[in-house]
């Protein structure tokens, strides 16, 4: 029952809890949207595609663990460019896009969908 | 079955905590919840994490059960709500049906749920039905969409006898593995392994 408690958590406490506190209340809704994702792609000299192809191994696969949890933060920044509650260069999944851009050695990102840019960042 | 897909699921986080550690950063972190534990202690919390899961093999003691669904909630806060998305909710699913009386049934309910529930978003869409999306998203023929969408949508029926329960079962195990070796997610197969495990071994 503790549990079942716990559940009502992302409820009773609102807000940004609602977004991390989700796993408790399971959400079935896979593949909702007909239309591919949109798609990263990061600055170096040329613009080249931000995603690493994936590596598809049934067993020990952290590569693709970090992939997709990688393209998850594609999601939740134009999630946060829907609500637009905030300017986006302070919302957490623009700045962890930051880091993942710098990570992988770029000074830009721009996210790209059916062949338009949708977003563009500031150098960094 | 569920401790080694949860050590499984523990080795592979820990193997990517460098990279995490610099993309979602405790500051940032911090900033959304106000408090987290340090890097260090986080990275304990995962070997910790490790070790419940070996323990599970042995006792499915509430306590470990609780440790593992702390944890496994921390992580999720970690990466902004969810680490691999409905991977992440079957694990808490399956640990707190282990806390209830009643368990097997909230999980028999919610892996119907899960599979009815992916259906029915999906088969509204024209796009869906005549395979469009599939062949888009994973490169199959268009023609497997609508059987998939009707297995999904059917999944309740499963319930009827033990021998109809295999054959859906059987072919969740394909479904499974499909989108493990065509969308790189391996954690939902091993996940809803372990989900079909425990009725199983109850069920027939």
């Amino acid at each position: 029952m503790a549990y079942f408690a716990l559940m009502l958590l992302p409820v009773l406490l609102g807000g940004r809890w609602r977004r991390l506190l989700r796993v408790l209340v399971p959400s079935w809704r896979f593949f909702e949207n007909a239309e591919l994702p949109p798609r990263l792609w990061l600055r170096y000299e040329e613009w080249e595609p931000g995603w690493k192809p994936l590596r598809r191994a049934l067993w020990f696969n952290p590569e693709d663990l970090l992939e997709l949890a990688c393209r998850d933060l594609v999601h939740a920044l134009c999630a946060d460019l829907e609500e637009n509650s905030r300017p986006i260069q302070d919302c957490e999944s623009y700045l962890m896009l930051v880091n993942l851009a710098r990570e992988r050695g770029a000074h830009r990102f721009k996210l790209c969908q059916q062949g338009d840019d949708i977003f563009l960042s500031a150098s960094f | 079955m569920l401790g080694l897909v949860l050590c499984l699921q523990t080795l592979e986080l820990i193997r990517i905590w460098p990279q995490v550690r610099k993309i979602w950063t405790l500051e940032l972190v911090r900033r959304q919840t106000g408090w987290f534990p340090s890097d260090q202690a986080f990275h304990a919390l995962l070997w910790l994490r490790l070790a419940a899961s070996l323990g599970l093999l042995w006792s499915l003691s509430p306590w470990l059960v609780w440790i593992l669904i702390g944890i496994t909630l921390l992580s999720a806060i970690r990466f902004g709500g969810s680490l691999n998305g409905g991977s992440d909710y079957m694990t808490l699913v399956i640990l707190s049906s282990l806390l209830l009386p009643w368990g097997r049934i909230y999980l028999a309910v919610q892996l119907t749920l899960s599979y009815v529930v992916a259906g029915l978003v999906k088969i509204r869409l024209p796009e869906w039905r005549n395979g469009k999306t599939l062949t888009l998203l994973t490169g199959l023929p268009a023609f497997l969409s609508l059987p998939m969408l009707l297995w999904e949508c059917s999944f309740p029926l499963a319930w009827s006898s033990p021998r109809l329960l295999w054959l859906y079962l059987a072919v969740g195990v394909c479904f499974h593995l499909c989108n493990a070796k065509i969308l790189g997610l391996n954690r939902f197969f091993w996940i809803w392994l372990a989900a079909y495990w425990r009725l199983i071994t109850n069920f027939s």
